[in-house]
């Protein structure tokens, strides 16, 4: 019988999965590292483990990850350049891009980002859903330099 | 079902993934894959550490063994475990003469130039600074002085290096510290060290200490001084044990280091050389005048060298050690020559008399490419230098014999067959490229001694460069030059263009059968009886016939003949001029097996471009 070869545009779509139903739980270690009473450290499942991971997206600058420069939204970097009327639509464009590439677990609902440059702040409102579930999470948080 | 992480991959990517490929057959955590995530997190900070370890672990193993190290600190000191000591900078040397003359009526009968006295000579726009290295004396000659050194077999060759004298001075602490005394010089001339030991900072009287490699016997009282590369490329200077290996200093003594700081080998080339200061000279009646130094060169400067590099220490070390710098076998001779005479030396090659042609027992044979710039006296010069060094290692006395390499350049006319319809790249590029192929085979396979052609691997090359080239042949033929130049009586260099002459030359390889059809025998133009000409063989015989070109005419029936086993004779040959604008006649002749050349013994193969040629045969078949 004939061997079909794909172009690798098209890779090999017989092996492409098309499944849609998630069957595996998502299971985190908690990074606040606290005991549980069973002795071993807390976990984070499901929606909290999505959102400690986009958390996570959200604390990290580039070069944090060894051998992955790109990691990490990298809000450090607006606290250092001068704020201006698109710095907030950078902010948003960038935690969009990050959250797509990195956690694919998380569908961005709503990005609001307000830059209080008096006072050297950002504040972060971001919605999104888990994919192949009906769960929304809504995470704030504000980011300020402490100098 | 995995139960073990894998522990053979070493980078971060794949140490993190045989980390995950354990968490997936657990069950306790699920987020490994996901790269924001806490376990991801973690991941990396275990497969950094990892790769970490492993990288570090990596280094410190190739850093540990010759062939492997790569940091010049490891290779000295691995070199130096097996007894090798690596080359320092070598100065450059010239040879001048020195004169001088003073027309005051009361010259002195005698006048020395001390050693350190300074010459300038600019050499690509730099000017370096020459030196004497040894006191030197002139006897008055009717107010001219004529210098000369204490012996030798030419006394008024002076010898002049490279460099500026530089002294170290050190004191004697304590000997339970097994001190080590540094020179923090880079440019040290190993050769032109000389150590000495003075019993007080004061004293005037002392030993001088001999190099380690030089010593021929090693007691309780041989004053012996090792002189080590130390990590950041200074010098250390150490001493016997005290006991067995000989005395070291005591506390107190004053310990003086001489050597010639040097700039190696862009010093060489120096032609003129002028005296830098004058030299103050007492008269008989005590008047003090200074007088202008003349010098002449009697030879450019040359010999100066750098420091031994790291592929040198790694190719030489294991084989001076096999040596234990004593000559046995042929390798003894060349490897050891070598160490010793590297700075003059491009390549070297013995052999055992019983393997020479025609066979000499009790014979070694040593063929040397010299470096360029010597004169045929300095490498005479230096062929006896060779054989006093030989006979102080040599085991058994065996006859030293030096050979000129010969050198055999390869033609080759090389056919492809191509199709276009199999490539994106132009007729241009792809001959472009397979010139590069064959050029760059040549480069890297043939042009040392011992180095064969392989028409094989030559063809796999050209198959290799593209798949529009479907096949390949080659016709391969040899050559060497004619120069019609020979000596005269007084051992002089002259052109024997239009004087008869008889012309032998030894090829590395049998030479092809004649037969009815192929010229085995060709040269390039000359001129002969006021025609243009070349040498072919006649079909069906060996012998060589002079040709007019054009009429086809042979103008000499049998001026030689070809041999079967390489050999070529040419006699009574008097060309009057040679034509293409060489000075030499290019003989051209059909190897006996075209698959491979291997030169032997002092036979070197080159590659001749100006009459090798590809050429592609565009084909529509697959």
């Amino acid at each position: 019988m004939a061997t079909r070869i794909f172009s690798q545009e098209d890779a090999d779509i017989s092996k492409i999965s098309v499944t849609s139903t998630r069957t595996r739980p998502y299971l985190d270690l908690d990074l606040s590292f606290l005991v549980s009473n069973t002795g071993s450290v807390f976990k984070k499942t499901e929606g909290a483990a999505v959102k400690q991971a986009v958390k996570t997206l959200l604390n990290s600058n580039k070069f944090d990850k060894p051998f992955d420069p790109n990691f990490g939204i990298d809000l450090q970097r607006f606290f250092f350049e001068l704020a201006d009327d698109q710095t907030g639509n950078r902010i948003v464009e960038r935690i969009k891009s990050i959250i797509e590439t990195y956690e694919p677990r998380a569908s961005v609902r709503s990005v609001k980002v307000g830059v209080q440059e008096d006072i050297n702040a950002i504040n972060i409102l971001l919605t999104f859903s888990i994919r192949n579930t009906d769960q929304t999470i809504t995470l704030e948080t504000t980011i300020s330099r402490l100098r | 079902m995995t139960t073990t992480v894998k522990s053979t991959a070493l980078d971060f990517d794949a140490i993190k993934n045989n980390l995950k490929t354990f968490f997936e057959a657990q069950s306790e955590f699920t987020d490994y894959d996901f790269e924001a995530s806490g376990l991801s997190n973690l991941l990396d900070v275990l497969a950094y550490n990892t790769h970490y370890n492993a990288l570090v672990a990596n280094y410190a193993l190739n850093e540990s063994f010759l062939g492997t190290a790569q940091l010049r600190s490891s290779i000295v000191s691995l070199s130096e475990a097996i007894g090798y000591i690596p080359g320092s900078r070598v100065t450059s040397k010239a040879k001048v003469q020195l004169t001088t003359s003073i027309g005051t009526g009361n010259e002195p009968p005698t006048i020395t130039i001390p050693r350190g006295f300074k010459f300038n000579s600019t050499i690509n726009d730099v000017s370096y600074s020459f030196i004497t290295t040894e006191a030197v004396t002139a006897s008055n000659n009717q107010g001219n002085y004529s210098f000369e050194l204490p012996s030798g077999d030419n006394p008024d060759r002076i010898q002049i290096s490279e460099g500026t004298l530089k002294t170290k001075t050190f004191i004697v602490g304590s000997t339970d510290a097994d001190e080590l005394y540094v020179i923090p010089d880079k440019n040290l001339d190993r050769s032109t060290v000389t150590v000495r030991v003075f019993d007080t900072p004061s004293s005037t009287d002392f030993q001088i200490y001999t190099a380690l490699p030089e010593a021929t016997t090693i007691n309780e009282n041989s004053l012996i001084y090792v002189l080590k590369e130390s990590p950041n490329g200074f010098y250390e200077l150490s001493f016997g044990n005290g006991n067995t290996l000989g005395p070291t200093p005591e506390a107190g003594n004053k310990i003086t280091v001489e050597y010639i700081s040097c700039s190696g080998s862009i010093a060489n080339g120096g032609k003129v050389f002028t005296a830098a200061e004058q030299l103050s000279v007492t008269l008989t009646n005590n008047d003090i005048v200074n007088v202008d130094i003349i010098a002449s060169t009697f030879s450019n400067s040359i010999g100066g060298a750098e420091k031994e590099t790291n592929n040198s220490i790694k190719r030489n070390a294991p084989f001076q050690y096999t040596t234990q710098n004593r000559m046995v076998v042929a390798n003894d001779y060349s490897t050891l020559v070598f160490a010793r005479f590297r700075e003059y030396i491009e390549e070297i090659n013995a052999w055992g008399g019983e393997d020479n042609d025609p066979p000499e027992y009790g014979a070694v044979y040593l063929s040397i490419r010299w470096n360029d710039g010597l004169t045929d006296d300095e490498k005479n010069d230096l062929k006896i230098e060779i054989e006093t060094y030989v006979n102080q290692l040599a085991i058994v006395s065996w006859k030293l014999r030096f050979l000129d390499p010969i050198t055999t350049f390869v033609e080759t006319l090389v056919y492809y067959q191509y199709n276009p319809r199999f490539t994106t790249l132009g007729l241009n590029t792809i001959k472009t490229l397979v010139g590069d192929a064959v050029n760059n085979y040549f480069t890297n396979s043939i042009g040392q001694f011992g180095q064969s052609f392989r028409r094989s691997n030559l063809l796999t090359e050209i198959d290799a460069v593209d798949p529009s080239i479907l096949s390949s042949r080659a016709d391969v033929k040899m050559q060497q030059r004619l120069v019609p130049t020979g000596l005269n009586g007084a051992g002089q260099s002259i052109s024997l263009l239009g004087i008869s002459s008889n012309y032998n030359f030894y090829f590395p390889q049998n030479i092809a059968q004649p037969n009815n059809v192929d010229y085995r025998l060709t040269s390039t133009l000359f001129r002969l009886n006021g025609k243009t000409c070349f040498l072919r063989n006649k079909l069906n015989s060996r012998n060589i016939q002079v040709i007019e070109q054009g009429s086809g005419n042979a103008i000499v029936d049998n001026i030689g003949e070809y041999f079967l086993d390489g050999r070529v004779r040419i006699i009574g040959f008097a060309p009057e001029s040679i034509l293409g604008g060489n000075n030499f006649i290019k003989i051209s002749v059909t190897p006996g097996n075209q698959s491979a050349i291997s030169p032997a013994r002092n036979n070197i193969l080159l590659f001749d471009d100006d009459v090798s040629f590809e050429t592609p045969v565009e084909v529509s078949s697959i």
